[in-house]
């Protein structure tokens, strides 16, 4: 189990971080990649951290917070993934325990993230109490009040975040460990082989985020390009690859640069 | 029309960041938008009755995308420095968050919900995998840089453009060309899925060093259009996140050392 200190200061912070989501900034500190780095900075192994956000981040893609549409709590659930992974990698003593740590991580927080959501319903359930009593301030002329009534409900959402962040490591993580302990060397190897399909998963969940027809073509020259590259080029020489990123992105911007101009002539 | 102070058009834009601080499910975003224009309706309305009905009224039901709400606060406070009383004003008003609202939200979502935080996601998931090490780890720079460049633009000059284009706003957000942006980074970023997906079996585990364990990367890679495939039949992630640990278990017992 995390030291108690521990696991409160990584559940203020994830609360803290976790009102980006929705109630404040909104500058995405809240996303899963920003969290899992930064407890994983706590924790002391920043990159376990970001490779286990990013990956949370991928299969996490697609929840758009459109209208009164609750997604899962990704704050949350990248904040337990990193926590879970860091403090579970070295449990068992076999071959991938990393890898499997990783895997147990991501699939609980998916748990996680239903469980934040939850949370989130039943906050904004009682935001409307907030509500009713800035129009009751209204009327009675005291308009100032409405932000102290926002300072109270910003509040709310960072105890929700920290409660659920906090109730997950405290209960989830033993279990966890538990589990892991018990593993035999073959479950540690198939989890550990998971870990690397659900990087696929994650990339496939993109993928299905932005599909559409008319760019078969660009997937297909992607991912054949860079497998066939993949097979000569030295791991070293994986910068070049970063080529890609610049030149999907000139792509991208180049319709938009042409779509410009066509409504400019 | 009345005189509305660069100052409190400044106030307005910084309260904007907490629009949702009090989203609930009766009302939605009422809260922050009544507390957003809370400080520009002291300067227009002088008079503490026609302030108080004003700000009532903005404690009606309002929701739109956050980062576009900055168009129609603009709009809906010209509106309001046009009327000659907040009484005048309500229809006006009314109508405005009404109309734009919706159009906006739809706008906002499709393009910054749906396409640039997914894209600059996958851009620094590209990053944090295929940059040398130790750049790797400025992954969620790269993802904060991508996403609030044009998001943190957007936000702070739309409630200017409000206030000066009032009621013709959307013209103004039409010409922006979000659709066609929009379209162009869906491509950007399904070509980098794809690139990704490919150099995946070839590259190091940024946190660990070690590669895929498995057989081929194009065996990998055909998992992978399994997995999309299923993705595309409606299978939920979850039960394919289920399927993976069930036919890796199977595999590992099948076939020990």
């Amino acid at each position: 189990m995390l030291p108690l200190n521990q696991l409160l200061v990584i559940s203020a912070v994830s609360g803290l971080l976790g009102l980006d989501a929705t109630a404040a900034l909104q500058v995405m500190v809240s996303r899963p990649l920003v969290v899992g780095g930064v407890v994983g900075w706590m924790m002391g192994d920043a990159p376990m951290g970001l490779t286990i956000g990013s990956l949370v981040e991928m299969l996490w893609i697609g929840g758009v917070p459109v209208g009164s549409l609750v997604p899962p709590d990704g704050t949350q659930a990248a904040a337990f993934a990193a926590a879970a992974v860091i403090h579970l990698r070295s449990v068992s003593p076999y071959p991938g325990a990393a890898e499997a740590a990783g895997s147990l991580g991501v699939v609980a927080a998916v748990a996680v993230g239903g469980l934040g959501a939850r949370a989130e319903i039943v906050q904004r359930r009682m935001m409307s109490r907030l509500s009713r009593w800035a129009e009751r301030e209204v009327d009675a002329g005291n308009p100032a009040a409405l932000g102290r009534i926002l300072v109270a409900a910003l509040g709310l959402a960072w105890l929700r975040g920290a409660l659920v962040c906090a109730v997950s490591l405290g209960l989830g993580l033993p279990l966890l460990q538990l589990l892991m302990v018990q593993l035999p060397p073959e479950a540690v190897r198939a989890l550990s082989w998971c870990f690397w399909l659900f990087w696929l998963l994650g990339l496939a969940v993109v993928a299905d985020h932005f599909w559409e027809r008319r760019a078969l073509k660009h997937v297909a020259v992607g991912a054949l390009g860079l497998a066939m590259l993949g097979s000569t080029l030295r791991v070293d020489q994986a910068s070049l690859l970063l080529a890609a990123v610049v030149v999907a992105h000139a792509a991208g911007m180049w319709r938009w640069v042409r779509a410009r101009r066509g409504e400019a002539a | 029309m009345k005189r509305l102070s660069r100052r409190s058009r400044v106030w307005a834009t910084l309260r904007l960041l907490f629009l949702q601080g009090a989203w609930n499910f009766e009302r939605l975003q009422n809260l922050g938008f009544a507390w957003c224009v809370e400080g520009a309706l002291r300067e227009l309305y002088p008079d503490t009755g026609e302030r108080r009905a004003a700000l009532k009224r903005h404690l009606e039901l309002f929701n739109t995308h956050p980062y576009m709400a900055g168009y129609v606060v603009g709009a809906a406070l010209r509106a309001e420095a046009e009327a000659p009383s907040a009484l005048q004003a309500a229809d006006a008003v009314t109508a405005l968050k009404m109309g734009l609202s919706p159009a906006l939200a739809a706008v906002g979502d499709s393009f910054f919900w749906a396409t640039l935080r997914p894209a600059a996601g996958m851009m620094a998931v590209a990053w944090l995998w295929l940059a040398p090490h130790p750049w790797h780890l400025a992954a969620p720079l790269v993802f904060l840089t991508a996403y609030n460049l044009p998001g943190l633009w957007l936000r702070l000059h739309s409630l200017e453009m409000g206030w000066q284009e009032g009621d013709r706003v959307a013209l103004h957000v039409a010409a922006l060309r979000l659709p066609a942006l929009t379209e162009g980074m869906r491509m950007a970023a399904l070509m980098l899925a794809g690139a990704l997906a490919g150099a995946l079996a070839r590259v190091a585990h940024p946190a660990t060093g070690g590669g895929v364990p498995l057989v081929d990367n194009f065996l990998f890679l055909g998992a992978g259009l399994g997995m999309m495939l299923l993705l595309r039949l409606s299978v939920r992630p979850l039960a394919i996140l289920l399927l993976c640990v069930v036919i890796t278990l199977v595999l590992a017992v099948s076939f020990p050392g």
